[in-house]
């Protein structure tokens, strides 16, 4: 015999389904939240000392080791990062903390690792999987890398790692004997095929520590074009620990670039490197998705057109939306009436 | 446990599902290779989990309004109440407004006080043995450490201090150390004797954790912050025998009808370090729990005895 608790946990149970079916959240986010504060002026971009950076609250992030896809990393060396965010309404800059007692910063020897750092930005609508995305859920990736950021002040090579070495010969290039060839010394560039390409690791001339790269899962880590690398760093190791500066414009036109706006809100992850412990690739430390709450007032939205095909059309996606919840609610009612009539 | 409504048993099964579906067996997926068949399943199972997760905030939300009429008509002052729909009210108004700024403190000040209030409650009941009381004091102190660990950063961004705090992760792991102690004494207060069978079938899932940590530390590691918020700082041992005594409270409790069964499946659900709303408050409802039996006994002396016996373990009966 149908009872009053019986109807009650149909009606809750139907009610559920309902929120659940139309994405009703009844639960709101209980983490931390990271706060890009908006300050006037030029932003400190290659100043990690400079007291414009007191105005922003750090965030404590606890890193895991990457036990998802291999290769794993069984044990993290780094714990946790701090983080800090500023804005000038054109400008956005992520200063990344993190304690290390070795500056790794040359990957020319195959038995050495640089220290780097990264940050990913969702590309959709809420998070999609923190480690890189996923089908569907492509993630925007900054990442920082030591090497580059010697790279640019010297381009390393192998005579940096080994001063007395001695080269017999290069084809197709005539360097100074026992030198090593630079790109210049190659009259046909083609013999050189990554730096042809547009290779981002071969190119000559570094003019910035950052690559700027999108993912949609594991395996699925892209760079973007030479043309679209937009995203400006600077990183400086001092006291056994990095900290290190993101910094590009608020808005891009590149699709695969994310477009932050004062008064919205995003999701950040983290991910770092330590090169002494030979961490490389997958084997890294990552954080879980922290809000990203960006101050100052939004701008105002543009008037979306209608869609194509909308006009003439009386039974919408919204009405639709409406008169499903308004059958609900009559359902409710009726369950409601019928409850005074059930026995306990 | 009687006077108890129906739904917050809904309520602890409920959350239990949601946690066991989808921040433990979804989020192992990623470790599985995944032909077709497995994505479909997953999928399903996604969506399962979004259903029963609504189900547990729908309930969780009532299980709060309800606590708050109850307490309204109790002489245990009006507090309580006003702070129950307070955080019902901070956590729809989340949903549209991030929380930030001193809203965001003064929600978790709220949600601080709510539990002292409780637990100071608890502390001073005069039904409840001594072994429960000092149950429900340790348990308020986890609660009451994950909320200081909320609230501190929330506080520094406020007050636009640089921070970050330094004290915060000495916060945190304070907060494991009462949750894993106030396992073992929610055990030994409701279920310190138990039959041969419970402790066999108790062993089940403490012997499953002691071998995942012999054969894969590291994922086991990963799983545990992923699904209950635990970082396993402390000797494996300890956790082995929280999870064992853990199941002990929940299988006694099922088969004595006791409430404290249900607090330990929203303990478990809610996790240390909470990532939505409901499941802080899943905590904060497992501790009223704890404390219930004293309600009844305040508020209705003539129902008081059959309600607190039923609450009552075999070994402090």
């Amino acid at each position: 015999m149908l009872k009053r608790a019986h109807l009650i946990f149909l009606l809750i149970l139907s009610l559920s389904a309902v929120l659940a079916f139309f994405k009703v959240p009844l639960a709101s986010s209980q983490g931390l939240t990271l706060i890009a504060r908006q300050v006037q002026g030029e932003l400190p971009l290659s100043d990690p000392d400079s007291p414009l950076w007191q105005q922003a609250t750090a965030l404590e992030v606890p890193l895991s080791a990457q036990n998802v896809a291999k290769p794993l990393l069984l044990e993290s060396k780094v714990r946790a990062i701090t983080a800090r965010l500023l804005h000038n309404q054109a400008q956005v800059a992520i200063l990344v903390e993190w304690s290390d007692q070795t500056r790794d910063e040359s990957t020319v020897r195959v038995q050495d690792f640089r220290d780097s750092v990264a940050v990913q930005f969702p590309l959709i609508e809420g998070q999609p999987f923190f480690c890189m995305g996923q089908q569907g859920g492509n993630v925007n990736i900054w990442h920082w890398k030591a090497d580059w950021q010697a790279d640019i002040l010297a381009r390393q090579d192998m005579e940096n790692a080994y001063a007395d070495m001695y080269v017999d010969q290069y084809p197709f290039a005539n360097p100074p004997p026992g030198k090593l060839a630079s790109a210049a010394d190659y009259q046909d560039r083609n013999y050189l095929p990554a730096l042809a390409a547009g290779n981002l690791f071969a190119s000559e001339v570094r003019s910035t520590p950052v690559e700027d790269l999108v993912a949609g899962g594991f395996g699925s880590l892209t760079t973007q074009l030479p043309e679209f690398q937009n995203v400006q760093g600077f990183g400086a190791w001092a006291d056994g620990g990095w900290r290190v500066i993101f910094s590009r414009d608020l808005s891009s036109q590149e699709v695969e670039d994310i477009s932050f706006s004062p008064g919205k809100s995003y999701s950040i992850s983290f991910a770092v490197w330590d090169g002494s412990n030979g961490e490389r690739n997958g084997q890294k430390s990552t954080s879980q998705w922290v809000s990203l709450q960006f101050e100052g007032a939004p701008s105002a939205p543009a008037v979306a057109a209608p869609a194509a095909g909308s006009e003439g059309t009386w039974l919408t996606k919204e009405r639709t939306r409406w008169i499903l919840i308004g059958a609900f609610v009559l359902v409710i009612l009726a369950g409601a009436f019928i409850y005074w009539r059930l026995p306990d | 446990m009687r006077s108890l409504p129906i739904y917050f048993k809904w309520l602890a099964l409920a959350a239990f599902a949601d946690w066991l579906v989808t921040r433990t067996l979804t989020r192992m997926a990623i470790f599985m290779p995944k032909p077709p068949a497995v994505i479909l399943f997953y999928q399903a199972l996604g969506f399962a989990g979004q259903a029963v997760a609504t189900l547990a905030g729908l309930l969780a939300l009532l299980a709060f309004g309800w606590m708050a009429w109850r307490e309204f008509h109790s002489a245990a002052g009006r507090f309580i109440p006003a702070a129950c729909l307070g955080a019902v009210s901070f956590n729809l108004l989340f949903l549209y407004k991030l929380p930030t700024g001193w809203l965001a403190v003064g929600y978790h000040a709220l949600l601080l006080g709510l539990v002292l209030a409780i637990g100071r409650r608890a502390a001073r009941s005069t039904v409840q043995s001594t072994s429960q009381k000092m149950a429900a004091i340790v348990l308020t102190l986890a609660l009451v450490a994950r909320e200081l660990y909320q609230i501190t950063p929330a506080a520094y961004q406020a007050a636009r201090l640089a921070g970050p705090p330094a004290f915060n992760q000495v916060i945190f792991l304070s907060a494991e150390l009462f949750a894993l102690f106030s396992l073992l004494a929610v055990w030994w207060a409701y279920a310190r004797t138990f039959t041969w069978k419970t402790g066999v079938l108790a062993s089940i899932p403490a012997l499953a954790f002691v071998a995942f940590h012999l054969l894969n530390p590291a994922m086991l590691g990963i799983i545990s912050i992923w699904s209950t918020g635990f970082t396993l700082y402390l000797p494996w041992l300890l956790y082995a025998f929280g999870v064992w005594a853990a199941s002990v409270v929940i299988f006694s409790a099922t088969w004595q009808r006791s409430p404290a069964g249900w607090a330990v499946l929203l303990l478990l659900a809610g996790g240390l370090a909470p990532q939505f709303s409901v499941q802080a408050f899943l905590g904060i409802v497992a501790l009223w729990l704890l404390s219930y039996d004293q309600n009844c006994r305040e508020t209705k002396p003539g129902t008081a005895a059959v309600t607190a016996a039923a609450g009552q373990p075999a070994s402090t009966g």
